[in-house]
């Protein structure tokens, strides 16, 4: 069975224990943003992790990736041997950072002649990491949108069963990015007040920052009360830039994620739900619950505290839920206030005493990308 | 065991200028596609190439790989933003993410299965393709279509650098792909790799086991001194040469590895090296039917 040991996370709610005041009172740390629009400049909300200025390459990894592998490590005290054992994961849809530190400063004809000769590309990070730290396993680095580091999280479960690998480290990154928060502004997708998941009145998302990091294992090497059960990532081809609205695919992966961990729906302890407050999207995940559970059961959008976090949003959302359970709840799902007329239920309004059970975590993007998984937590 | 059903090759060394696709491209698929760029035109020829023929099931999945991604869409950006000052098209702001060539080629052969776009510093094909080739052996995967796609980039000298490779390099582009998946049954090779990086003496204890005839085949990180000294572990072997069909891109392995299959019988074991760690792939067609190698492009 594949363990979830242990997760290290930087978001806007702060450490480990504002972390989990924010999600107990419902009061998340939210700042706001400006982008030139069409010549016009426009504020948003938006969910930092702190003011350091992020665009370079060398700030990404010292600053935030580093940041998080030792925080995890230094819990974990994994010894050197074992670390040679570590698989690499990362998921972001902003790989292209390391491309955009050298090319975006080029705005001028000298810069060829000034670029040093390195290899660029998504796979640095890892790089970094491994030879800061020792890993000495395979690495990837994913690219699938907002569904990046969830299917990261999938396939080092899979490495694990296969015994490729002892541990397998899953990161999800996504920092500030200017091109990023344009282009989103540019397809008219954000939110200029609160996200509003679910809500009649949902008008968009919110963008935020969260670095993260989880390690994985298999029982017979660490165990832990959380376990990866099993889940489900597959493409859709309804639009590069949303689900189909039918919720069609979104239910087929939550049905397969739910066949591949061999439980049934009505296990389900609670939903943590993707959530985007997309008109849309919501629709679409409501509609394709609907297809798979008889009675919904409770679900919430943990974006409204830390924004959307796009392709780092699965392990970040993954550590927020678990630290939690851990905590003894699961967060309200905050902002709602109308019940769409199409919704059958709202989501969580108030914190649930939880402290184990079964937990499905959904994850859509661009690209026709959805992945559902499952996870629990055994009492101990 | 992992068995190839089918392979596409394409592979160009561009002069100055990046080929035109779009009309090969309608050519190939009698399709006439808007608002994808030279990147997604690049995946999705190298894939119809592969499969469109044999339609495969609408699960199978897609993995693709590539050095640097849709490198030509994201200088386009930049140059809107930075010099031109305007924000750029949203199509160019959806394909900054590269994944969107995997959901163009889904989409062009009706498959529904899972779609990942995945890159590694020293091994981008051998990463992904020991990935697909545990989903296989854990049958998490029936089928997958794995593909390895670089384009050109116009900027010879810039793209040089960013690669890490030295002036003389003659840069290419290519997208190749291979239908993985664990039936036997009309296969046109068998496909095994190490899991694990392995360090010179695993190296050199692997080849010298190996059996007499098969082909070496070495990426083109390796200098010829090392060439000559790994040859030397095994006079039985013989060497494989490929470099003068090709020009470099991040991906060649998966042209080797294909292109051997359309032109010899016999087992290659293709040799990578970065930072003194090695991966090792291989591909047999011995024993396979020539009926099934109608598969090949």
């Amino acid at each position: 069975m594949i363990t979830i040991v242990g997760g290290e996370l930087l978001c806007a709610l702060g450490d480990a224990s504002a972390r989990i005041n924010a999600l107990r009172t419902g009061r998340p740390k939210i700042e706001t943003i400006s982008v030139n629009v069409g010549g016009a400049d426009v504020t948003y909300p938006y969910y930092r992790i702190d003011e350091t200025p992020r665009l370079s390459y060398p700030t990404i990894v010292d600053g935030y990736l580093d940041r998080v592998v030792n925080g995890l490590l230094g819990k974990l005290n994994l010894k050197p041997a074992s670390l040679a054992k570590v698989g690499l994961f990362l998921g972001s849809s902003s790989i292209d950072y390391s491309l955009a530190w050298p090319i975006e400063e080029s705005v001028d004809d000298d810069f060829v002649k000034r670029c040093k000769r390195q290899r660029v590309g998504g796979g640095n990070y890892l790089e970094s990491l491994m030879q800061r730290f020792g890993f000495d396993g395979p690495s990837s680095t994913y690219n699938t949108a907002c569904t990046s580091s969830a299917n990261a999280l999938m396939s080092a479960a899979s490495m694990l069963e296969g015994a490729i690998i002892d541990y397998a480290l899953v990161l999800g990154l996504e920092l500030y990015s200017p091109t990023t928060l344009e282009g989103f502004a540019m397809m008219q997708l954000l939110s200029s007040e609160a996200i509003r998941p679910f809500d009649k009145n949902r008008n968009g998302i919110v963008l935020g920052e969260a670095v993260s990091a989880v390690l994985l294992s298999r029982d017979d090497i660490m165990s832990s009360s959380w376990h990866y059960l099993g889940g489900k990532s597959s493409c859709e081809t309804f639009s590069v830039t949303g689900a189909n609205p039918s919720g069609e695919g979104l239910a087929e992966v939550m049905r397969e994620a739910l066949e591949d961990a061999e439980i049934e729906p009505e296990v389900i302890t609670a939903v943590k739900a993707h959530g985007t407050a997309s008109d849309l999207n919501d629709q679409a995940e409501m509609r394709g619950m609907a297809q798979i559970f008889k009675v919904l059961p409770p679900y919430l959008s943990l974006k409204p505290y830390i924004g959307h976090t796009l392709g780092g949003c699965g392990v970040a959302e993954l550590l927020l839920l678990m630290e939690s359970v851990d905590a003894g709840f699961i967060p309200a799902s905050i902002n709602f206030e109308t019940l769409d007329s199409e919704f059958s239920s709202a989501p969580l309004s108030q914190i649930m005493p939880v402290t184990s059970g079964h937990f499905m975590l959904n994850y859509f993007g661009f690209g026709g990308n959805n992945t559902s998984f499952v996870i629990e937590k055994t009492a101990r | 065991m992992i068995y190839i059903h089918a392979i596409g090759i394409h592979n160009t060394i561009p002069d100055n200028q990046p080929t035109d696709l779009k009309s090969e491209l309608k050519a190939l698929s009698g399709k006439l596609y808007r608002r994808i760029d030279h990147f997604i035109q690049l995946a999705i020829i190298g894939a119809h190439k592969a499969v469109a023929e044999s339609e495969p099931a609408s699960q199978t999945a897609l993995y693709m790989t590539s050095g640097q991604g849709d490198m030509m869409v994201f200088d386009r950006v930049r140059r809107q933003r930075y010099f031109e000052k305007r924000l750029s098209k949203p199509v160019d702001f959806v394909n900054l993410s590269s994944n969107t060539a995997g959901f163009y080629v889904v989409s062009h052969l009706g498959l529904n299965g899972k779609n990942l776009f995945l890159q590694d510093h020293h091994f981008p094909v051998q990463m992904t393709m020991l990935l697909a080739q545990n989903d296989i052996n854990l049958r998490r995967e029936k089928a997958i279509l794995v593909g390895g796609v670089d384009e050109w980039i116009p900027k010879p000298e810039l793209a040089r650098k960013l690669l890490g490779v030295d002036e003389t390099t003659v840069l290419g582009e290519g997208s190749n792909w291979m239908l993985i998946d664990g039936e036997v049954k009309g296969a046109i090779a068998s496909f095994a790799m190490e899991p694990k990086a392995l360090d010179k003496v695993q190296l050199h204890r692997l080849l010298s086991s190996v059996e007499a005839g098969t082909f070496l085949a070495f990426s083109s990180r390796f200098s010829d001194d090392e060439v000559v000294e790994v040859m030397a572990l095994n006079k039985s072997c013989k060497r494989y040469l490929y470099e003068v069909s090709c020009a470099y891109y991040e991906t060649l392995p998966l042209y080797v590895l294909n292109r051997f299959l359309t032109r010899e019988q016999g087992k290659l074991i293709h040799i990578d090296i970065s930072q003194e760690r090695y991966m090792v792939m291989s591909v047999d067609n011995n024993g396979f039917s020539l009926e099934s190698t109608a598969r090949i492009y």
